[in-house]
């Protein structure tokens, strides 16, 4: 008896010593608004921004086109598969009893897709609210290891690492973008397959947003000017890869408004080259508040790249020269 | 030869090294030694121009960092990135081409899995690997033997042997003492920021007495174990 009641003792002390999912969630929000900050945001204006952008975003695409919805599903659903990494549940598992480790996760995803789901239930999007919440739960309860241990294979082993890293992280974004394609070319939607090659550059540009190691810089033995070319050409040939199909497809199919698929592909090959040059413009450190400003900027009037990239191109060359002399 | 005069570099008002200078030469191995801190790190990636410093550094190859193999303690690996497009990175980074990259994995490495699901050890030889095929003139191989099986360590200290051979110039920095008596020429006692001893292969083991007797001394006794 009283050994039984040195065991319970022995639980309840270890089971205080196991750390509350309260503080744990504290900490991820402080880690969050510290990334802000390193964004140079302060946290509460960049919350603000998220949610006014995502207002924005769900208004102007919910109307226009039907399927919208359904890519802010798969945004959270994405969002959520990342943050069911097992290496990451691993070591939550090891921190946290088995219902602390749930009620953190369910948590953490339902916090995630709150915004989303606010939108849904706005603009009655309820198939779209109903996938949502049961991604929620779900993602939660299974621990994800897609593949990560199988070889995806790429096109872009022989000039790693952006894209074959990128490709094989977002490789069903991709699966995706073409079947929108495929259906945009089934109920003859012009504008959907535009969205689709544009949906290509935006994951791409993606692979673009955070600093590589130094070593990866380092090992280069060309110039800063040269790095720079190489990586801007190698930026622009694997895009191709996976956009230019596509657009031929379009192009195929509307060849009446080729020049209107010209144009999208002219700028969002400028956007692309302005990404490469404003990640290198921070180096070492994640793209700014000003290169993202002037980024955004140049979403409303694309002909500022002209100005923009040159301007990056000249402090990414400042900022690599230290490593490439 | 690397010719190094009168390197220091200090992090605020912490000087980790103080007016070093140094010689190395073609076709030698050199060891660098010292406590966890002492600054070998520093002394590495000031020579691989990743610090900024005071002083000189020259080399008799122009641009010593475009020849130069610099393997980190811990090797960072993309987390998508098979072993394969790693050492294609490496050698793309220097412009060289007809790799045969399956020939030359002495270490029978699994190319095509993703470097980031391999062991420490075979991370290591990885890095290792990736570093001879760039064809360096110079090595730093910041503790190479660590993590690796007893017959890569094997390996790992017969390639030294061969690029010493080759008339390279090999920096290496190890904790485990007796791999640097099977590779070193001479062995460098780095000690508050500066190298206080400099030790020929003959000498070796009246280094590694003086350096267990500072290091040691009666802390096992105050340990107080029975």
């Amino acid at each position: 008896m009283l050994t039984n009641t040195n065991h319970k003792s022995q639980i309840t002390n270890h089971e205080s010593r196991i750390p509350n999912p309260t503080v744990y969630l504290q900490l991820q929000f402080k880690l969050l608004n510290r990334r802000f900050k390193d964004l140079g945001f302060e946290p509460w204006f960049a919350y603000v921004l998220l949610l006014v952008t995502l207002a924005v975003a769900v208004h102007q695409s919910f109307e226009r086109f039907s399927f919208a919805p359904y890519v802010f599903v798969s945004l959270v659903m994405m969002l959520q598969l990342n943050l069911g990494e097992s290496k990451r549940t691993d070591f939550l598992k090891t921190c946290f009893t088995t219902i602390k480790f749930r009620q953190i996760r369910l948590i953490e995803n339902f916090l995630l897709a709150l915004p989303c789901l606010i939108e849904f239930i706005i603009y009655q999007q309820w198939i779209a609210l109903a996938l949502t919440f049961t991604s929620t739960i779900a993602l939660a309860l299974v621990n994800i290891k897609i593949a990560s241990q199988k070889t995806i294979p790429t096109p872009y082993s022989k000039q790693p690492f952006e894209f074959a890293v990128g490709f094989r992280s977002t490789i069903v974004v991709f699966i995706a973008i073409y079947c929108l394609m495929g259906i945009a070319l089934f109920v003859n939607n012009f504008n959907l397959g535009m969205f689709s090659i544009g949906a290509v550059f935006v994951i791409c540009m993606g692979f673009y947003t955070q600093p590589e190691n130094e070593f990866y810089v380092w090992i280069h033995h060309h110039s800063a000017h040269d790095f720079l070319r190489q990586k801007v050409i190698i930026a622009v040939l694997q895009v191709s890869v996976l956009s230019l199909p596509l657009a031929i497809l379009l192009a195929c199919c509307y060849p009446s408004l080729i020049e209107y698929i010209g144009l999208l592909l002219f700028t969002a090959y400028a956007f692309m080259i302005a990404i490469v040059l404003a990640k290198y413009a921070a180096y070492p450190n994640e793209i700014q508040l000003v290169q993202v400003f002037f980024l955004g900027l140049s979403l409303l009037l694309p002909f500022l790249l002209l100005l923009f990239i040159p301007f990056f191109y000249n402090q990414a060359k400042q900022r690599l020269t230290p490593y490439l002399k | 030869m690397i010719q190094i005069e009168k390197l220091s570099k200090s992090y605020g008002t912490n000087d980790v090294l103080k007016q070093v200078s140094l010689r190395f030469e073609e076709g030698k191995v050199y060891g660098i030694v010292g406590e966890n801190g002492a600054g070998k790190t520093t002394f590495f990636r000031c020579i691989a121009e990743l610090e900024n410093y005071q002083g000189t550094i020259t080399s008799s190859k122009q641009q010593l960092k475009d020849h130069l193999g610099l393997l980190l303690t811990e090797p960072f690996f993309f987390s998508k990135i098979t072993g394969r497009e790693y050492i294609q990175l490496l050698c793309n980074a220097r412009s060289v081409s007809e790799t045969n990259i399956d020939e030359r994995n002495i270490f029978d490495l699994p190319l095509d899995q993703y470097a980031s699901t391999y062991s420490t050890g075979m991370k290591k030889k990885l890095a290792i690997t990736g570093l001879l095929l760039q064809g360096n003139s110079y090595f730093i191989l910041d503790e190479p033997f660590n993590g690796v099986d007893i017959q890569s360590n094997m390996i790992i200290t017969e390639i030294i042997l061969k690029l010493k051979s080759l008339n390279k110039i090999v920096l290496i920095s190890s904790h485990i003492f007796s791999t640097l008596k099977d590779t070193c020429d001479e062995i460098h006692l780095l000690k508050n920021g500066q190298f206080e001893t400099a030790v020929q292969k003959g000498q070796f083991h009246e280094l590694e007495a003086a350096m267990k007797d500072v290091s040691i001394g009666n802390k096992i006794d105050q340990l107080g174990l029975h």
